[in-house]
């Protein structure tokens, strides 16, 4: 077996030393890294490079506290919603879609089941309400039929790829990870728990444990030059015999296993990836004393230690895609640190004239607004090469996996996109659009990242092109 | 961009039959209740969505099917698919390989959440990958860590040369490993160039690098098949006696082919249905062997899901704590325990036994104090019955703050009568106002009154009323809501059991005498011990099985004798005729 000269590897890694020796401020080491940080390995000629970052909360909104009121088609903000008002600062970079519905979770042709509210026999697909959302939230595709019985199942995985892997596999390959999937409090049956897939019964489960992910994504940190690359070449040696093997085996079992060993074969590909592009050139941030990420009340620190750790990948271009899950979709999210002593999806199916019960599905609305804009945040404190921010080259979608908990509807979806992709999206708005499908906001997302030739996404019985009026 | 989803086009009419989807609720529910065909519930929706053909339909199908009918006897394994081994799967065969592995669990992290018997396999994903690996360097680096463990694992006389020590290596540790031999000259060769890579260092690292690379072998993680050229039928050819073994040792112990399997194997022992029915007797009588039906039965009940409960602080302050939920957990155990072994391990049993186990933490529920150990107890009073009141499984089935009549009753409809509840629809009605004062069945009253509602909730609610008795952790009370709880509940759309009852005791015995539970329960056990849906080709394996189990009294310790005289487990479909043997 020839051994393999991580050359790559080395000229990447002195180009992003080279340039942080040429004045672009570096790295710094402790946490909040960000604050005053460079983009690593961009070039300073080149334009920002656009980044992706999908993020899920639970539950449904209350609309009337979420959406702008009026009717107008477009209507700038003056005054963000009760919910949204964390995100003051970022008003003009936002914009807020209403009237975006996920018939993909209960159709396949426009019209087919005349999705109106209170029309309940309409042709079911697998899953109750809670477990179709995030399926379908990012893939506008469906679930496929399975065993999973949480939340009202049974049902199996996504029916196809969502748009976050889409655009890692055009823009993912230069990058130690192609895309990086947090969470936080992830439970529950798996078809909640997963908002990003690379395929077809394919769930690209996020990591809930910020010290699992921390360790995953800054496993070589503390090796010199030396040891690394020693590290690469052997750790490259055993991925060419697993890459053999598996086309050896390919050769001699089913089709069905076949496509088995290809879906891993593509993992390992990916494991590959990273390893010729990792480097232990950008610092990790110092981690705070373990404790158990996975307890209710530990929320709120492992969602900011999380949220660190995305804004560092991106920062250190580790990665341009990511997603982020606050819980899992149906979430039992206790939320004691602004006085909800109640489980949120118990909450969520209150009756609208439940006032008390509206209050605190504001405050928890309100306090993932908060968390968002923790996002925003660290993504604002990053100057690109070309002096934007990356908040400005991204595209940032934060959705849902229903519009309201106690109706359970897949219309109105609370869907906010921050972030310009680099003066694609004309932003400072909320749109009301008269019932589009979801598949036509992801399509918009595609072509926002920069891929004109994606006109259709997801389930094309429906999805009728672009979002119309997104654009600057 | 292209939906990347996988088309299987030689699987596509295994995916109607996963589509047991029905267009709204009629008061019919999928499953064996009669009048409904494969095809009666089959829609153009599901996964056939998007114009893909569902990969998971090619599993194996997704849900179960109607009828079992065995008219016409072809033997027909059905369709097998790699599975990847599950997490308890992996420890445990790396213990048959190497042992106690320090760091082990901690480098392969946590175990997902898997669906009912670990049906749905989604293909493996990069976190899973690297946890692979990362086992891998640790397992690596604990056999080459000592000089003992290595020489046992890779010994190499003084003089030898270290790639001849390497192939042995392969041929030796790579058969362990792989359940398969190793014996093709050029697959060994490309092992022993692994080794070389890390010999440039040292012999022992070259060791360490090549059991790197095997442990992150497609051939180790997964249990592969390829089977035989030996034909049994058009649609089913023999195993090879190293595939029989991992089936048999995975499917009764969860673990590899054992020192005395291996032994089988090289007897030729495997050869026949007959040696396989012998293996049996002793497997069953090692330790896991002796846990099997109690593993079937802790995953039938999804007691594991106690693990991931939340149930209300302020109401159930016990609850929170590690060590209730595990006490729950080895009730359960000593339960089951308790039934297949002292009680005779009859169906009648599991659902109507009297025995009640309780420690320190569960005295309580019964008004006992309880010691560090589990004791029993009789409970003549009406207020036990089986699994339907075993805490665990009561709590399991339950919201955080209050029971749910919904979710009881789906577990009998889904668990217990194998029956198939269509989705909840899109949009589903403003939830009934809490108020205090108010019980929870009459909270539930608006899925009666309101016709969109009642279609299905019929199907649910009467059926988990009955166990309105007992609370959020499976407590018995006598109130609620302070109301006096009415526990009258009503079957609708069974085979055999349709009618009203009044309380778990009598929905018990309704349960007991069901030819559709007694078939049901068999249609699990299918399901576990195959690792797949029943389907219409599995019709003489599930005839066979539900009539030993008959022969035996209904006896669930007669299951695994069943199973393993099976087509489904016996033979596989042959390998597809382009792919070369």
């Amino acid at each position: 077996m020839k051994q393999r000269e991580p050359i790559d590897l080395r000229t990447a890694i002195s180009r992003r030393k080279l340039l942080g020796g040429l004045g672009a401020a570096t790295v710094a080491l402790s946490s909040p890294i960000w604050r005053a940080a460079t983009v690593f390995g961009q070039d300073a000629n080149a334009k920002a490079a656009k980044r992706f970052i999908g993020v899920f909360s639970a539950n449904g909104t209350i609309a009337k506290s979420f959406f702008q009121p009026g009717v107008a088609s477009e209507i700038p903000f003056t005054t963000l919603s009760p919910i949204l008002a964390p995100l003051d600062t970022y008003k003009d970079k936002l914009t807020v879609l209403n009237g975006v519905h996920m018939y993909s979770t209960v159709e396949d042709t426009l019209g087919t089941t005349n999705g109106h509210e209170g029309d309940n026999f309409a042709p079911g697909k697998p899953g109750g309400p809670h477990m179709k959302g995030p399926g379908a939230m990012l893939t506008g595709g469906s679930l496929m039929a399975g065993s999973f019985t949480g939340s009202g199942g049974p049902a199996g995985y996504a029916d196809r790829q969502s748009v976050d892997q889409a655009i890692a596999d055009r823009i993912g390959k230069m990058t130690q990870f192609p895309s990086l999937e947090f969470g936080v409090r992830i439970e529950g049956q798996e078809p909640l728990r997963v908002i990003s897939y690379r395929g077809a019964n394919q769930p690209n489960t996020a990591v809930d444990d910020p010290f699992q992910m921390y360790s995953r994504i800054f496993a070589n940190a503390n090796l010199s030059d030396a040891e690394l690359k020693k590290l690469i070449a052997e750790r490259q040696s055993v991925l060419d015999f697993l890459k053999d093997d598996i086309n050896r085996l390919e050769a001699r079992v089913s089709a069905e296993d076949k496509a088995k060993l290809e879906a891993h074969l593509s993992v390992v590909r990916n494991i590959e990836q990273g390893l010729a592009n990792s480097a232990n050139a950008c610092k990790p941030l110092t981690m705070p004393a373990k404790y158990d990420p996975h307890a209710m009340e530990q929320f709120p620190n492992a969602a900011k230690l999380q949220m660190d750790l995305m804004i560092l990948a991106h920062t250190c271009n580790m990665t341009r895609v990511s997603t982020f899950m606050f819980a899992n979709a149906d979430s039992w999210q206790y939320y004691p640190w602004i006085g909800v002593n109640e489980e949120h999806h118990e909450l969520s199916h209150a009756g609208d004239a439940d006032t008390a019960a509206t209050e605190k599905l504001v405050k928890i609305n309100t306090w993932h607004s908060e968390q968002f804009k923790y996002i925003l945040d660290g993504l604002a404190a990053v100057t690109e090469a070309d002096g934007s921010s990356m908040l400005d080259s991204s595209l940032i979608l934060w959705g849902n996996e229903l519009g309201a908990g106690n109706t359970h509807t897949y219309k109105n979806i609370p869907w906010v996109i921050a972030g310009s992709a680099g003066g694609y999206l004309k932003t400072g708005r909320q749109i009301n659009y008269k019932d589009e499908p979801h598949n036509n906001l992801l399509v918009s997302v595609c072509q926002a990242m920069g891929f004109s030739d994606v006109t259709t996404f997801g389930i094309p019985g429906v999805c009728t092109g672009p979002l119309m009026g997104l654009t600057a | 961009m292209v939906n990347k989803s996988r088309l299987l086009g030689s699987f596509a009419p295994l995916a109607v039959l996963g589509l047991l989807v029905l267009p709204a609720c009629q008061g019919n529910v999928i499953g064996n209740a009669g009048g409904m065909s494969a095809s009666g519930g089959a829609s153009s929706t599901g996964a056939a969505a998007g114009g893909g053909t569902s990969p998971t339909a090619a599993m194996g199908g997704n849900g179960p099917i109607t009828q079992l009918d065995c008219s016409q006897h072809v033997v027909d394994p059905g369709p097998t698919t790699m599975q990847l081994l599950s997490h308890q799967q992996y420890l445990n065969t790396v213990k048959e390989l190497a042992g106690e592995v320090p760091g082990l669990e901690q480098a392969l992290g946590d175990d997902t959440a898997a669906s009912a018997f670990g049906l749905i396999q989604p293909d493996v994903t990069q976190v899973q990958l690297e946890r692979f690996q990362k086992a891998a360097q640790t397992i690596a680096a604990v056999i080459v860590g000592n000089q003992a463990s290595l020489d046992k694992v890779a010994p190499c006389a003084a003089g030898a040369a270290p790639t001849d020590c390497a192939k042995s290596l392969v041929q030796k540790f790579g058969t362990l490993a792989y359940r398969a031999p190793v014996s093709d000259p050029a697959d060994i060769d490309r092992h022993v160039q692994l080794f070389s890579v890390g010999a440039a260092t040292s012999y022992a690292h070259g060791v360490e690098m090549l059991l790197q690379g095997m442990l992150q072998s497609p051939r180790f993680l997964y249990r592969v098949e390829i089977g035989t050229a030996e034909k049994v039928s058009d649609s089913a050819v023999k195993l090879s006696p190293y595939e029989v073994a991992a089936r048999l040792s995975y499917a009764l112990w969860d673990s590899p082919p054992n020192a005395q399997l291996n032994q089988a194997i090289a007897a030729g022992s495997l050869a026949t249905k007959e040696g396989v029915a012998q293996q049996l007797t002793w497997m069953l009588q090692d330790a896991r062997g002796q846990k099997l039906v109690n593993r079937f039965l802790d995953q039938w009940m999804h007691i594991g899901s106690v693990d991931n409960l939340v149930k209300n602080a302020d109401t159930f302050p016990q609850f929170q704590s590690a060590s209730f939920r595990e006490s729950l957990k080895g009730q359960a155990a000593a339960f089951f325990d308790d039934l297949l072994n002292q009680q005779g391990g009859k169906l009648d049993a599991l659902f109507k036994s009297n025995t009640v186990f309780f420690n320190k933490d569960l005295g309580s529920y019964y008004g006992m104090t309880g010691t560090d150990t589990f004791q029993s107890a009789q409970r003549a009073d009406g207020t036990a019955a089986g699994i339907l009141t075993l805490p665990a499984v009561l709590a399991v089935q339950a919201k955080p703050n209050e029971s749910s009549p919904i979710y009881r009753g789906r577990f009998v409809r889904e668990a217990l009568l194998c029956q198939q509840l269509p989705s909840p629809p899109p949009n589903i009605p403003n939830a009934p106002e809490v108020m205090a004062g108010v019980s929870t069945r009459q909270r539930s009253a608006q899925h009666e009154a309101d016709p969109t509602c009642s279609a299905c909730h019929k199907l649910l609610d009467p059926v988990g009323f009955g166990f309105e008795n007992y609370d959020s952790i499976g407590q018995y009370r006598t109130q609620d809501g302070g109301q006096p709880v009415d526990a009258s509940g009503n079957l609708v759309g069974t085979r055999d059991i349709d009618g009203p009852f009044n309380g778990v005791a009598e929905l018990a015995a309704k349960l007991a005498s069901s030819a559709e539970v007694k078939e049901c329960v068999t249609r699990q056990w299918f399901r576990f011990a195959i690792n797949r849906f029943e389907q219409p080709v599995d019709g003489c394996s599930m005839k066979s099985v539900l009539d030993s189990f008959d022969a035996a009294g209904q006896n669930l310790n007669s299951l695994p004798q069943a199973i393993v005289q099976t087509d489904a487990f016996l033979y596989r479909r042959p390998i597809d005729a382009q792919v070369k043997q």
